[in-house]
């Protein structure tokens, strides 16, 4: 089940991708510039994340948004950066009359609306395509090592974990932002299968 | 829509799903429109240049070259194609650079109604 | 008294509920799946001035058109479409509703953080709830704290990472020292010291370490300082000075000479040091015993000269600087 096949891994890039499309569009009108966009990658991983995650972020601490979506399928959804690349991020958003002082104030409530702005606009992309209804809790900011934001030790049975790598390019600084979606194995079918019959009715 | 004589549309974009969705729409439409796709701007350029299709629809975000840069090129050698960007980057920006193109924006997700909207506007170039 | 079901009739709930809202401290607004207002609580109206016919059944953004396109609007929208919660953070979004603590005065919003929730009535009508909350006062708060943390520092002029006075109190107290020396024609020294290869120690074991290791030297200084006029700051860098009033030469050479032989001792690893396995000091000194041709700048570049000697001689030494003469101890 683990293995997309070429057309659904398609089908998924493609939510993903209008997703971000979105919330480019909300954050540009946040900072009034323009978003260079990368086509999102995709990646399924297995339960043995810590090694993968270490060499995808090269960094033992992360920084991370977190909502929990509800609904046909069930899926914890992260936005994760590298902990240090978030104040440059922020920095640029907020603008560069900031002290540093007022900046670290500010970080938090800026990721968590961030976070907010691209989760949201991904499980959107995902609800209008594959036609289901989501709810979702309002954003959380974590930091810490990536074992513990993703709470990864304490595994509900096998869990699922689509990586979308997506890069956000602002006219002087390129964010490397990583999309994780956390599932568990039933999830991750019904997603398949949505996916599945989506794909039937083209 | 009334049904008008057989047109050629080149369909770019990096999605194979993309393209069988705009492909599929186009053809709901208009059954007797002839498609040929292109997955980057290169060769979309490459496929304008060899079959002169009537219309384009071109994706913005892909490797290599932006839709945009795509368009640009492909208006130098004709500058009566047809194009439509048709993309998930719905900042003003995109339509901006569009509208500076000359081509007509229409933002994804890719949809009866969305196709629509390009089919429209081809037919109104007609 | 009967207990009766306190919510039996939905009208008593109703009119509970509405009044609940309008005594709400928070902006409570209420808008239909076509971008209409259905509700505006008290708190909103005061903060607003809008009258109950600008908001009641009216588009929310022909109230507000400078709202068109904005992120609000969007946040609102895409709410309404998708049913997921959206979070505008005063650091993001300037203040986006026109809502004022003073409505004679509409020069300053009130800073805005906004929660749009949606709220699913039944399967086909959705409303979102769009919770205003007034955190100027945690703002100014900020500011406040900010500004008296700064004041804190600026009167105290204590370098941050050390903890030992900066080079602005360094500069205020050895112009107070060289004042008070020349009146009493007393002798007053200055130690200039550097960390050797410090660079190399940040390359090889990290700028936290780096910064622990400046910690510990400044520690060690300060454990060396036998009385109370004596005084160390921390220069720039990896460079510190020391300013031993009413001390002569020779004092202060033992007492450099002690400092180098403390700092050695406490044998923090520096293994890309070109002359020790540890962490070491070059030192100069300078002094002065008349007053005649001399300024306290001229007094700090004497003794970085020294320093500069100490380095080129090797490094892991202390060197003096002697009326013309630089003589190596």
């Amino acid at each position: 089940m683990m293995n997309l096949t070429e057309i659904q891994r398609d089908a998924l890039i493609e939510v993903f991708n209008i997703g971000v499309g979105n919330a480019a569009n909300s954050m540009s009108q946040l900072i009034n510039e323009k978003i260079k966009l990368s086509v999102p990658k995709l990646q399924v991983l297995a339960n043995d994340h810590e090694t993968i995650l270490k060499a995808l972020i090269q960094s033992e601490r992360i920084c991370a948004v977190s909502q929990n979506f509800t609904g046909p399928l069930n899926a914890r959804a992260f936005l994760v950066f590298p902990e240090g690349k978030t104040h440059e991020i922020v920095r640029r958003m907020i603008g560069e009359l900031v002290s540093a002082d007022e900046l670290n104030t500010m970080e938090e409530e800026a990721l968590r609306e961030l976070g907010n702005i691209i989760l949201n606009a991904c499980i959107s992309s995902m609800s209008e395509l594959l036609g289901t209804k989501f709810e979702s809790s309002l954003p959380i900011y974590h930091l810490g090592t990536s074992c513990d934001v993703l709470s990864l030790d304490n595994d509900s049975g096998e869990q699922f974990m689509l990586l979308l790598h997506i890069d956000f390019s602002m006219p002087k600084e390129k964010i490397d932002g990583y999309l994780f979606f956390l599932l568990n194995m039933a999830s991750f079918n019904d997603l398949i299968k949505k996916v599945d019959l989506f794909l039937s009715e083209i | 829509m009334t049904s008008s004589p057989t047109k050629t549309v080149l369909v770019v974009d990096d999605s194979r799903l993309s393209r069988m969705m705009i492909s599929k729409f186009i053809l709901h439409m208009q059954p007797t429109w002839l498609i040929t796709e292109a997955s980057s701007g290169r060769e979309a350029i490459e496929k304008a240049k060899a079959e002169n299709p009537d219309y384009i629809t071109m994706d913005y975000n892909m490797d290599g070259l932006t839709g945009g840069e795509a368009a640009h090129e492909i208006l130098q050698n004709a500058p009566d194609a047809t194009i439509v960007m048709f993309t998930a980057n719905i900042q003003p920006s995109t339509k901006a650079e569009a509208e500076n193109l000359g081509v007509f924006f229409v933002g994804k997700p890719v949809t009866e109604n969305s196709v629509k909207q390009a089919l429209d506007y081809f037919v109104s170039r007609s | 008294m009967e207990h009766c079901l306190p919510f039996e009739h939905t009208e008593q709930l109703l009119k509970i509920c509405t009044a609940a809202a309008d005594k709400a401290s928070v902006g409570i607004a209420i808008i239909d799946n076509t971008g209409t207002i259905v509700f505006w609580n008290q708190w909103l109206k005061n903060k607003s001035g809008l009258r109950y016919e600008d908001t009641m059944g009216v588009p929310f953004l022909s109230t507000f058109p400078e709202l068109i396109n904005s992120r609000l609007a969007l946040a609102i929208d895409s709410t309404i479409k998708y049913g997921l919660p959206a979070l505008l953070s005063q650091s993001l979004n300037k203040a986006p509703l026109p809502l004022f603590e003073n409505l004679a005065d509409r020069s300053q919003r009130i800073q805005q953080s906004i929660q749009v929730t949606p709220l699913d009535y039944d399967k086909n009508t959705r409303y979102c709830i769009v919770q205003v909350n007034d955190v100027s006062i945690a703002v100014k708060k900020e500011r406040l704290l900010r500004e008296q943390a700064e004041t804190l520092r600026g009167l105290a002029f204590i370098d941050g990472l050390t903890g030992v006075p900066n080079r602005r109190q360094l500069d205020e107290y050895l112009a107070d020292e060289f004042k008070r020396a020349t009146r009493s024609n007393s002798p007053l020294s200055v130690i200039m010291l550097d960390i050797d290869y410090f660079k190399k120690f940040n390359d090889t074991y990290g700028h936290q370490n780096g910064d622990f290791c400046l910690r510990r030297i400044a520690n060690g200084l300060k454990s060396m300082l036998r009385r109370p006029a004596d005084f160390v700051a921390r220069y720039g860098g990896e460079e510190f000075v020391i300013i031993l009033p009413d001390t002569a030469f020779s004092g202060a050479r033992t007492l450099a000479e002690e400092i180098r032989l403390h700092i050695e001792s406490l044998a923090i690893p520096h293994s890309s040091s070109k002359v020790s396995d540890h962490v070491t000091l070059s030192i100069g000194i300078s002094n002065a015993q008349t007053y005649k041709n001399i300024t306290e700048q001229a007094l700090i570049m004497q003794a970085d000269s020294a320093l500069y000697e100490a380095k080129n001689n090797g490094r892991n030494r202390v060197v003096v600087y002697d009326g013309h003469e630089i003589g190596s101890i």
